[in-house]
């Protein structure tokens, strides 16, 4: 079977990615909320627009990673498991792991605890992410439930994607100029 | 070849002690080809209270005291901020902090002022280096940056960093802001949620392999993911000297002796067993209530690490006497603050006017100055620049909150009134509605805390007869604290007004 068989269609791949979207760029943006009030202090507006400028160009490429990461998943296992279920599992395979490092993130700040610990819970993390995306495939009710939830999710990228790409602009013009 | 008569070398012997007598006074070059290299060493939160240089009872500056046998050495020198970005901006810019507004932590300089700053003021004759291993100091150097001939990154020098903002260098504080202190900041959880990830397994994974030979556990580091060794980073800075060209003006910001406190092993067991301990002194109500035997060990820790930078100072010291740089060379050493280790506080992270957080060492050594000067009146760290600016020939702005340095044109001055000030729970475009101000007069001091709780206070102390700040005087002697009180009020309201 050839590669291109096992890539999802576009109309598969904006659902998945709405879903990395909001959990990559919301990450982000919920910080930034808690730190608005202290930029707020000493930075103009202007500053602190281009600031967030860095941080949705930055969420762009990580969201895009985590696509990546996705699709490549899609072209290991059989069609069948995941092309064929693409929303769903795709969906719920990346809202698992990236809520997983969410709450690793959360709990450990130091260097260290990132080369130590996390290797020894990415199996943890793996097999949750392993058990939910398969039951995303398999009980139907959860599929249609993963798939109408992302599905209007891609709502979402009609704001980020123009905003990512604007944010771009403007840093490729501050570091060019 | 002309003979010296006899007439002749009688006029020369008469005015030869007159020749002397001017020879000790420094007088600056004119400028031109003789203008002065100029190096302003900054050893960040050093406390001058800390250093044996200035009494301590642990010997923790012997280098510093090798310097000030052929310096002016200021023994009341305060400086205008209490933590980094207010204090560096003062003493580059000569303004105190509510004018020039760098009051936040990780501020910037108002921009109206922003081009008043040591570098440009200094202008393109002179090559102009900045080097900020603190980041707050950093920003600075970043706004500043159109007036910098060499602006060296903030990891310079180091074993291992992680900067991200140095990756964008047209675009500095903007990326440092949204990187260094925010996406990546290490001393929270990453904001970047897989990028935060990948970069902290990194870095963990890099800060395996450093060395820590010489060390119990970790080698010296800052708050930004840079990790350094003292010797390399003075080794660096003395190798840049010898890359400036004539005349130079350099800014050397160093990150130590600032916390994490990490003298190497040579030195942490130094003060450990000694039996000395300051004076006990109630902790104060916007203190961290911290217990006696935390700061004392904090103390102790940092007494070991000033003595340690010290010591790699005095490496450096070495390098600029032996490549004769030291005899073309004004060099400036100083603090951008203190550090405080008492009333339950260790640290400077808090909104005290106390003298160790205030205290900064100067001294100023001027090209082949071979005797030591002393002085004693009240000076403040926004005398600096108008002192290197009139040692560099250029004209000193009115605008100028600073004086002329006694031993450089300035006169000895207990009457005049310096100030310090900490504001940064508020905003800095705002008006200065939480603040702590330190006025300093005849020896008094007078400290104002306005905003923290329901009611303002102050506090008078009489350095003189009570250098630890322990008897608050301020309803013993009304009409001291009145007349102060007045003043500074005056003074805070006049400037504390939004920008």
């Amino acid at each position: 079977m050839s590669i291109k068989n096992k890539l999802p269609s576009l109309a598969q791949v904006y659902p998945v990615y709405a879903i990395i979207v909001i959990l990559t760029y919301g990450w982000t943006i919920y910080w930034a909320l808690w730190k608005l009030p202290s930029w707020l202090d000493f930075l103009p507006l202007g500053e602190i627009g281009v600031i967030f400028c860095y941080l949705v160009a930055t969420n762009f490429f990580e969201s895009l990673l985590a696509l990546f990461g996705v699709i490549i998943v899609s072209l290991v296992l059989p069609r069948k498991w995941f092309r064929e279920v693409f929303v769903s599992r795709g969906s719920v395979l990346a809202a698992s792991i990236l809520i997983s490092i969410m709450i690793f993130e959360y709990h450990f700040d130091k260097p260290s605890d990132y080369f130590y610990k996390f290797p020894s819970y990415l199996p943890l993390i793996l097999l949750i992410a392993g058990v939910l995306t398969f039951l995303a495939g398999w009980i139907r009710m959860i599929r249609k439930a993963v798939e109408v939830f992302a599905e209007n999710a891609v709502i979402f990228l009609f704001i980020s994607l123009p905003l990512s790409l604007l944010s771009l602009i403007v840093v490729i013009v501050r570091n060019i100029i | 070849m002309t003979r010296l008569s006899r007439r002749d070398f009688l006029k020369l012997a008469a005015m030869a002690p007159a020749a002397l007598a001017f020879s000790q006074t420094i007088m600056p070059s004119p400028l031109g080809t003789d203008s002065p290299n100029i190096i302003v060493l900054v050893f960040d939160a050093m406390s001058a209270d800390n250093l044996s240089l200035y009494g301590y009872p642990r010997k923790t500056s012997p280098n510093f005291e090798r310097l000030a046998q052929r310096s002016t050495v200021y023994h009341s020198h305060y400086s205008a901020g209490s933590f980094t970005t207010s204090g560096t901006a003062s003493l580059l810019t000569g303004l105190y902090p509510w004018t020039h507004r760098a009051i936040s932590i990780n501020g910037q300089v108002a921009p109206a002022f922003a081009q008043k700053n040591i570098f440009s003021l200094f202008g393109k004759s002179y090559d102009r280096a900045g080097f900020g291993q603190n980041f707050l100091a950093e920003l600075l150097l970043s706004e500043f940056r159109s007036g910098l001939d060499v602006h060296l990154s903030p990891a310079a020098f180091s074993v291992r960093q992680q900067v991200a903002g140095t990756f964008f260098e047209n675009d500095t504080p903007a990326s440092y802001y949204a990187f260094d202190d925010f996406l990546f900041r290490s001393s929270s959880s990453p904001r970047s949620l897989i990028f935060g990830l990948i970069e902290r397994a990194l870095f963990g994974f890099r800060l395996k392999s450093i060395s820590t030979v010489g060390y119990s556990d970790n080698i010296p580091h800052t708050d930004y993911k840079i990790y350094y060794r003292l010797e390399d980073v003075f080794r660096g800075l003395m190798s840049q000297v010898n890359q400036f060209r004539r005349p130079f003006l350099a800014y050397f910001h160093l990150w130590s002796p600032h916390a994490p406190y990490i003298p190497s092993k040579q030195f942490e067991q130094l003060y450990k067993k000694d039996k000395w301990a300051p004076p006990k002194k109630p902790n104060h109500p916007l203190g961290d209530q911290v217990s006696f035997g935390i700061v004392q060990y904090q103390r102790q820790q940092y007494d070991a690490y000033v003595t340690n930078v010290d010591w790699e100072f005095g490496h450096f010291l070495d390098a600029l006497e032996t490549s004769g740089e030291l005899d073309r060379t004004y060099l400036v050493v100083t603090s951008d603050h203190g550090e405080m280790f008492e009333r339950g506080v260790f640290g400077h992270d808090n909104p005290l006017m106390y003298d160790p957080i205030l205290h900064s060492p100067l001294l100023i050594s001027a090209p082949e100055q071979n005797s030591r000067s002393d002085i004693y009146s009240q000076t403040n760290s926004v005398d600096v620049l108008p002192t290197l600016l009139k040692i560099a020939g250029r004209d000193v702005s009115a605008w100028c909150a600073g004086r002329l340095l006694p031993g450089f044109g300035g006169v000895e001055d207990d009457s005049r009134s310096t100030f310090s000030m900490d504001a940064k729970p508020g905003s800095s475009f705002g008006r200065l509605s939480v603040a702590s101000v330190a006025m300093r007069k005849n020896g008094y001091k007078l400290i104002y805390y306005k905003g923290y709780t329901g009611t303002d206070w102050f506090e008078l102390y009489n350095l003189h007869d009570d250098p630890e700040e322990l008897t608050n005087l301020f309803n013993k002697d009304v009409s001291m604290s009145n007349a102060m009180k007045d003043e500074l009020l005056t003074t805070f309201n006049q400037n504390s007004g939004p920008l």
